[in-house]
């Protein structure tokens, strides 16, 4: 970027608030060697604004970033250009326990918002991979969820309205305070996993919930994947678990080293039932009935076991990385795609491990190689994906930069799809500044798999 | 303009006797259940996809406008063809193409009623959760271009989260699918937030992908009677506070409950100033504690007399009431308007006055119905159209509503849309960036401005 490009982001910003040093430019990136000119700290939206009018003028790629803790799954790695780094955007601006809503700012740790809504038993239910310090504004980006988005939904079921600065430098507000709003076009849950791509989301207004009088979690192991299976398909069927995961042999043994044991080896099911005291008793009894060998966790025990849970992956990365490769199946396909996964895997992949939201139709499968070696699993992968494609499914891989799963599934939409998300990207975004590494449009604005 | 050029294209898609262009015809299409009236220059039934997509690549080639239209319930005049052309009527495509219980989806054709799905997935355990009050003739298309909402809402949600994805057709004839059955994981935007209550401006849904839920076991219904509206609404935010999500949270006002009993002869209290209608569902477990609670925290703010509906006849006849109240009060006058504004929910004793103080003010009668929980009101004023005076008070009355429920906080509309009859207010509610940006998204879709033209977001963003 030219000096008198990182001189004019000064003026606006502050001196000290636009970065040019090489670690902080690294932090903010998804590679070692290609990374963002300058990384700049805004304070206000109208800051923000203001950075993002330049950029236009310029024709500068800008980023929008908060912790990192997700970035990578979502954005390709992108030389030059500038990051936004969102975190000094970070108050509470209005926390009106009254109506159930808070109005905050982008980059406030989720952690530290949890805390406050606590005070009057609220809590924003959202629960991602790091809940202490991932950023509120980098969840609804992400479009965020965890085992919990079985009872609840991900992040788009519990935002009411957002403040947005285009990339033309226009500050909009969309959706509103009440939960019905029907006054304008529903940007604000269509921006929620839109990735950075359209906008930067400054300012959101979150809507919470009471903390239930009672959370249960019970665990129930298994000698098979087999019994494991058909557990969790009564469970659900018969009850209505808040998260219901299915853990594979594997994925056990990397829940323990993640810092939850559990007894026996073999795979295993952990259950969530939250609400009144009755309506958890009621079911938990009936699972205990079912299954005489599940065992009851709850405070300490439980948020242990979930906290291993939510770990799973990045323990099981370790330093060398991983592979992850996501699944989207009907619900009655589970059994028959999770069995036949396990054995696909036990012939190509046996450090391989399988973990599901099993309520939700969704299966993680974490296969032990890094991702730069991808080539090397990539017929493993292609054949679960044409297993899971076989079954009604679809299988995506998140943590490499090769999106043509991906664009396939998009392209079969229809041949009006990838003009009339052009169109979109365009009416949000004129100037073409944004995100141009997002996953979610890469591979309609530019045909190259990765810029890198 | 529809030229006979068209009009023979026309017949050519669709068939001679599904092309209606005879005064009566037109005349009859002219109306929704808002107070806004337009001709169309033809009408059309189809019957599928194909149909639409070739209706629509010739009126995008003309730029004919047009209008989607399902049972013209429509409370903001989004079936209303107020700049002519076409008027496409979806209620032939009425087919329930597939219920998977055990997956918990339906797919469904847009001109089946919300009615006809609910008693359709009914013997499976299953629900389609958005209810709204209109559902015995209002259709699934429509609902999902107004994001009907219903009494279960507080709890349940509205159509935007029980429709998973759909079959569009484009402006320009082109058919795409958005969302699907899966639940979803590839890196890809979220099109069915734009298009669920899009007020038909962006396609036209020819499939439509609905999430069931499981039936609730078990209810608790009650009624509470309070002497004013503002004790009634203090209370909604008190139980909400203590941490129960009622599914139901109904508030109706003097003017309804005697409408209501005028009526129907179901020993509503005629003199109370407000009831609320309130009921907690779930396991049956505990549902009494709830009732309980509720019960103490309605006597706690003011309520008269609190009753437990003590058997299903019981608890069908407090529904009849609330879904008898727009009927009962079409009795009271020859016209009135629903009016549909939002107010986060700590609000509702303060509009609720406010309301009562326009009502005064203007001398025109006012019933309230609201679901109070989202703090969602319907205001229905009563009036006589022919009396050009009244009129006038009539629109002073919405225009002071609206700006009051913005200043609180709220919105224009929780559930009936802008379509026409709101168009003026939008200017209250966005500044001109804001509008612009809305008017890049409808283009984007629908770069010819052809659906259901002339609404929902202004045509140009001069101040009025």
């Amino acid at each position: 970027m030219r000096q008198e490009n990182i001189n004019k982001l000064e003026k606006i910003l502050g001196a000290g608030n636009c970065q040019v040093d090489p670690d902080i430019r690294r932090q903010h990136s998804c590679s070692k060697t290609a990374l963002p000119d300058a990384v700049v700290y805004p304070e206000s939206s109208q800051q923000v604004a203001e950075v993002l009018k330049l950029a236009g003028e310029e024709g500068i790629p800008v980023v929008p970033w908060g912790a990192g803790t997700m970035a990578c799954r979502g954005l390709l790695p992108l030389a030059g250009g500038l990051v936004i780094n969102l975190t000094r955007m970070n108050k509470i601006i209005e926390y009106d326990y009254e109506n159930m809503t808070a109005y905050v700012e982008a980059g406030i740790p989720l952690g530290e918002l949890q805390k406050t809504l606590r005070t009057h038993n609220l809590y924003w239910p959202v629960e991602p991979v790091e809940p202490d310090t991932c950023t509120v504004g980098g969840c609804i980006a992400a479009g965020a969820s965890g085992p919990s988005k079985l009872g609840y939904g991900d992040v788009k079921f519990h935002i009411l309205g957002l403040e947005v600065v285009l990339p033309t430098g226009e500050i909009i507000h969309t959706g509103g305070k009440t939960v019905k709003n029907v006054q304008d076009y529903d940007n604000t849950r269509f921006l929620a996993g839109s990735w950075g791509a359209l906008g930067i989301i400054t300012k959101a207004m979150l809507k919470l919930r009471p903390v239930p009088e009672k959370e249960t979690t019970v665990f129930l192991p298994f000698k098979q994947l087999k019994e494991a299976i058909a557990a969790a398909r009564i469970i659900r069927n018969d009850t209505l678990p808040v998260a219901l995961e299915l853990l594979d042999g594997a994925a056990m043994a990397v829940l323990a080293r993640a810092g939850w044991k559990a007894d026996g080896k073999g795979p295993g099911v952990l259950v969530a039932y939250n609400g009144f005291r009755e309506q958890v008793d009621t079911q938990v009894d009936y699972v205990k009935k079912q299954f005489p060998a599940a065992t009851i966790l709850e405070g300490e025990a439980a948020a242990a076991a979930w906290q291993a849970r939510r770990q799973l992956f990045p323990v099981f990365a370790g330093a060398s990385g991983a592979i992850l490769a996501s699944v989207a199946i009907p619900f009655t396909a589970m059994e028959e795609f999770l069995t036949r996964a396990r054995d696909e895997l036990k012939q190509s992949r046996k450090g391989a491990a399988l973990a599901a939201h099993f309520g939700n139709g969704h299966v993680h499968i974490f296969l032990d190689e890094a991702p730069s070696a991808y080539a090397g699993v990539q017929e493993t992968v292609n054949r679960l994906a044409t297993l899971a494609g076989d079954l009604g499914g679809l299988l995506v891989v998140d943590n490499i930069d090769d999106l043509t799963l991906t664009r396939r599934w998009v392209e079969a939409r229809g041949r009006a799809v990838m003009e009339l998300l052009s169109r979109l990207k365009a009416a949000f975004d004129p100037q073409r500044i944004m995100a141009p590494n997002s996953k979610v449009l890469a591979y309609v604005i530019d045909n190259s798999r990765a810029v890198s | 303009m529809v030229d006979q050029s068209t009009l023979n294209e026309l017949v050519r898609i669709v068939g001679r006797e599904n092309v209606l262009t005879s005064k009566v015809s037109l005349n009859t299409y002219m109306y929704d259940a808002s107070l806004v009236y337009g001709q169309p220059e033809v009408v059309v039934y189809v019957q599928n996809a194909q149909q639409i997509a070739a209706i629509m690549k010739l009126a995008s080639s003309k730029k004919i406008p047009v209008t989607p239209r399902g049972g013209g319930t429509c409370l903001s005049g989004g079936a209303v063809p107020q700049r002519g052309g076409i008027v496409i009527v979806m209620t032939r495509m009425n087919r329930i193409l597939e219920i998977d219980p055990e997956n918990r989806v339906a797919v469904v054709e847009p001109g089946v009623t919300n009615m006809e799905l609910q008693k359709a997935v009914a013997p499976y355990g299953l629900v389609y959760m958005p209810d709204p009050a209109s559902q015995k003739v209002s259709t699934m298309g429509g609902n999902l271009g107004e994001n009907s909402g219903g009494m279960r809402g507080i709890k349940y949600g509205l159509t935007r989260d029980h429709i998973i994805g759909m079959e569009l057709v484009l402006s320009n004839g082109e058919i795409v699918q958005i969302g699907g059955k899966l639940e979803p994981i590839a890196q890809e935007l979220n099109l069915n937030a734009l298009l669920i209550g899009s007020e038909g401006n962006l396609g036209i849904a020819t499939k439509i992908i609905c999430k069931l839920t499981p039936a609730p076991r078990a209810n608790r219904t009650m009624l509470a009677t309070y002497k004013t509206l503002e004790d009634a609404g203090t209370s909604v935010s008190a139980i909400i506070a203590r941490g129960i999500i009622p599914c139901t949270l109904e508030l109706m006002d003097n003017k309804i409950i005697n409408a209501v009993e005028d009526w129907l002869h179901i020993g509503l209290p005629v003199d109370a100033g407000a009831i609320l209608l309130i009921e907690v569902d779930g396991w049956d477990a505990g549902l009494d504690r709830q009732a309980q609670q509720i019960m103490e925290i309605c006597r706690e703010n003011g309520a008269t007399d609190v009753k437990l509906a003590k058997n299903a006849k019981e608890r069908d006849d407090l529904w009849t009431a609330r879904r008898m109240a727009i009927g009962a009060i079409g009795r009271l006058a020859p016209n009135y308007d629903m009016e549909d504004a939002t107010v986060p929910r700590t609000k509702l004793p303060e509009i609720l006055k406010e309301v009562n103080r326009l009502s005064q003010e203007y001398n025109l009668a006012i019933g309230m119905l609201a679901h109070a929980g989202d703090g969602n009101l319907h205001p229905l004023v009563l009036f006589d159209e022919r009396n050009k005076e009244q009129m006038e008070r009539v629109e002073k009355v919405r225009a002071a509503l609206f700006r009051k429920a913005l200043d609180l906080g709220g919105t224009l509309s929780g559930e009936h849309g802008i379509g026409l009859a709101k168009l003026e207010f939008v200017r209250w509610a966005f500044n001109p960036e804001e509008l612009r940006f809305l008017r890049r998204v409808r283009l984007a879709f629908d770069p010819s401005e052809i659906l259901n033209a002339g609404k929902t977001v202004p045509d140009t963003d001069t101040a009025a």
